[in-house]
C-alpha cells in the first residue's frame, strides 16, 4: 500500500519545478526525499500537504489527517512552548503527552517559556514536538533538524524514530546520513528526472 | 543601564518641554494683559482647583465620559464585526468603502448639525463619538486582519485548529498592534468629536455645556480649565483602557 504520485507537474511563473514527477510513498514507512536546494522537494511537500495545487498529475491514497514540521518553525511567538504544542492536541492524554515529548527533546526547563524567548534550535524542537503530538496518518518533516547541534540532533532523531515507527513519514533532507538513519526508502531528486518526465 | 539613563534623560526633557510651554503661555498672558483673550496658567490652575471643589464636577465629567466612551465602545464592537466580515469576504470591503470614506471625509461639524435634527443632545455625543472612531478602528482592524501570516493560516488549517485557537494563535498576534494603535487614535478622536457635539447639542450637565457657558460669558479661565480637564480625563481613560486591553490579552495568552 502506497501513496502514489503520478505525473505531477508544477511551475512557478516560467520555471518548471516538477515535470511529470512520479513516486511511490509506502504507507507505515519513512521515505526520505533528498536533493539539492531549489530542486522541488518543498514544492512536493506543499502539494502533498494541500498548500499548493499541482498544475497536473494525480495523487492517490493520500491520508486526510496530516501533520508537519515546516521549513520555518511557524510557532505563535507570544505563547509558551507547551501552549504551542498543546494547541494541536485533541485529547487530555495528548495534552499530557505534549509536556513529556518536550522533555524528551531536552526542553524540560523551557516548557513554560514564551517561544519569542527561545533560541533557534529550541524553537525547532518545539515545532518537532508539535508535529509529533498532532493526530496524523501522514507526517511531513521538512528539514526537521535544521539549526540543531550534533548532540541535540542525535537526541531529536532518536525521538522522531521512536515516535514515528509504523507511521507514514515523508522526510525532506539534503543530508545523506539523516536519510540513512531514519528512512526505509530514499527518493533522490538528484537522480530522479523530475524535470523531463 | 543605558536604558535607564535614556529614560531619565527623556523624563527630564519632557518636564523641560512642559515648563517651557507653561512659561511661554504665562509670558503671552502677561504680554496680552487680557483675561478674556487668554487666561494665565496660574489663573487656570486656580480655577481648576475651584472646579474640583464644586459638587457637580464629578457627575459632569462622568456623564460626558460615559457617553463618549460608550460611543467609542459601540464603534469598537461594530468595527470588530465589520472588519472580520470584510477580511473574510473581500467583496464586502468594497461595499463598506463608500460609507466609511464618507464618514472619514465629511467634516464633523456637518455630521453634528445633521444629527441634531434626528437626535436629542443627550444621544448626540454618543453617536458622533461612534461615528468618528468607527473608520479608524475598522481600517486598523482590517489592516491587522490582512497582515496575518499566510503560513500561520496554513498551519492552523493543517492542524485543524478550533475557531478559538485560530483566533488566539493566528489572528490575534497579527491584529494586536493595529488594535492598540486604532484604540489610541480612536479614543482621542472620540473625545474631541464628542465634546464638540456636546458644545453644539448642549446636553444638560455635560462638559460641553460647561464649555458653552464659558464661551457665552467670556470666562477664559473656566474655558481653559475645562479644556485641561478634558485632556487629563481623555489621556487617563486612554492609558487605563490600553492597560486593560494588555491585561486581557495577557490573560488570553495564558489561557492555553
Amino acid at each position: 500500500m502506497s501513496i502514489i504520485v503520478r505525473n505531477l507537474c508544477k511551475s512557478f511563473d516560467d520555471k518548471n519545478v516538477l515535470v511529470q514527477f512520479c513516486a511511490n510513498i509506502p504507507l507505515r514507512q519513512t521515505t526520505a526525499v533528498m536533493g539539492a536546494s531549489g530542486i522541488g522537494k518543498t514544492t512536493l511537500a506543499n502539494i502533498l500537504l494541500g498548500f499548493e495545487k499541482a498544475d497536473g498529475g494525480e495523487i492517490i491514497g493520500l491520508p486526510d489527517k496530516k501533520s508537519a514540521v515546516f521549513q520555518e518553525d511557524r510557532l505563535s511567538e507570544n505563547f509558551s512552548a507547551l501552549a504551542n504544542v498543546q494547541a494541536v492536541c485533541k485529547t487530555k492524554q495528548a495534552k499530557a503527552n505534549a509536556a513529556e515529548l518536550l522533555c524528551e527533546l531536552g526542553l524540560q526547563n523551557d516548557i513554560k517559556t514564551k517561544v519569542s524567548s527561545l533560541s533557534g534550535g529550541m524553537r525547532r524542537r518545539v515545532s518537532l514536538a508539535r508535529a509529533l503530538c498532532a493526530e496524523y496518518d501522514f507526517l511531513v518533516l521538512d528539514e526537521p533538524f535544521k539549526g540543531l547541534d550534533e548532540a541535540t540532533k542525535a537526541l531529536a532523531m532518536r525521538t522522531v524514530k521512536q515516535h514515528t515507527s509504523g507511521k507514514t513519514v515523508l522526510l525532506i533532507t539534503h543530508e545523506k546520513e539523516t536519510a540513512d538513519a531514519l528512512a526505509d526508502h530514499i527518493i533522490d531528486f538528484n537522480k530522479e528526472d523530475t524535470h523531463n518526465g | 543601564m543605558r536604558n535607564s539613563t535614556d529614560k531619565t534623560k527623556n523624563t527630564i526633557l519632557n518636564i523641560a518641554a512642559i515648563l517651557l510651554a507653561l512659561f511661554l503661555w504665562q509670558a503671552a498672558s502677561l504680554w496680552i494683559k487680557s483675561d478674556v483673550l487668554i487666561a494665565s496658567p496660574v489663573q487656570v490652575i486656580g480655577h481648576l482647583f475651584h472646579l474640583l471643589q464644586t459638587p457637580t464636577f464629578l457627575t459632569t465629567v462622568l456623564w460626558s465620559a460615559v457617553r463618549i466612551v460608550g460611543g467609542f465602545f459601540i464603534a469598537l464592537a461594530v468595527a470588530v464585526f465589520l472588519s472580520a466580515l470584510a477580511g473574510r469576504f473581500p467583496v464586502l470591503e468594497i461595499f463598506f468603502r463608500p460609507f466609511l470614506l464618507t464618514v472619514k471625509s465629511v467634516p464633523v461639524a456637518s455630521f453634528i448639525v445633521i444629527s441634531l435634527i434626528w437626535l436629542s443632545g443627550n444621544k448626540l455625543s454618543i453617536f458622533i463619538s461612534f461615528l468618528m472612531a468607527l473608520p479608524i478602528l475598522y481600517n486598523n482592524l482590517l489592516q491587522g486582519y490582512k497582515s496575518t501570516d499566510k503560513k500561520m493560516i496554513e498551519c492552523a488549517d493543517l492542524f485543524a485548529f478550533s475557531p478559538f485557537k485560530r483566533f488566539l494563535l493566528v489572528r490575534l498576534p497579527a491584529v494586536k498592534p493595529f488594535l492598540f494603535s486604532g484604540c489610541s487614535t480612536g479614543l482621542g478622536l472620540a473625545w474631541k468629536a464628542g465634546v464638540a457635539a456636546e458644545v453644539i447639542g448642549i446636553p444638560s450637565g455635560s462638559i460641553g455645556e460647561m464649555l458653552y457657558y464659558a464661551k457665552l460669558y467670556f470666562d477664559s479661565a473656566d474655558l481653559f480649565a475645562w479644556t485641561l480637564v478634558i485632556v487629563i480625563v481623555s489621556v487617563c481613560i486612554e492609558k487605563l483602557f490600553l492597560l486593560l486591553l494588555k491585561a486581557i490579552f495577557a490573560g488570553l495568552e495564558r489561557a492555553l
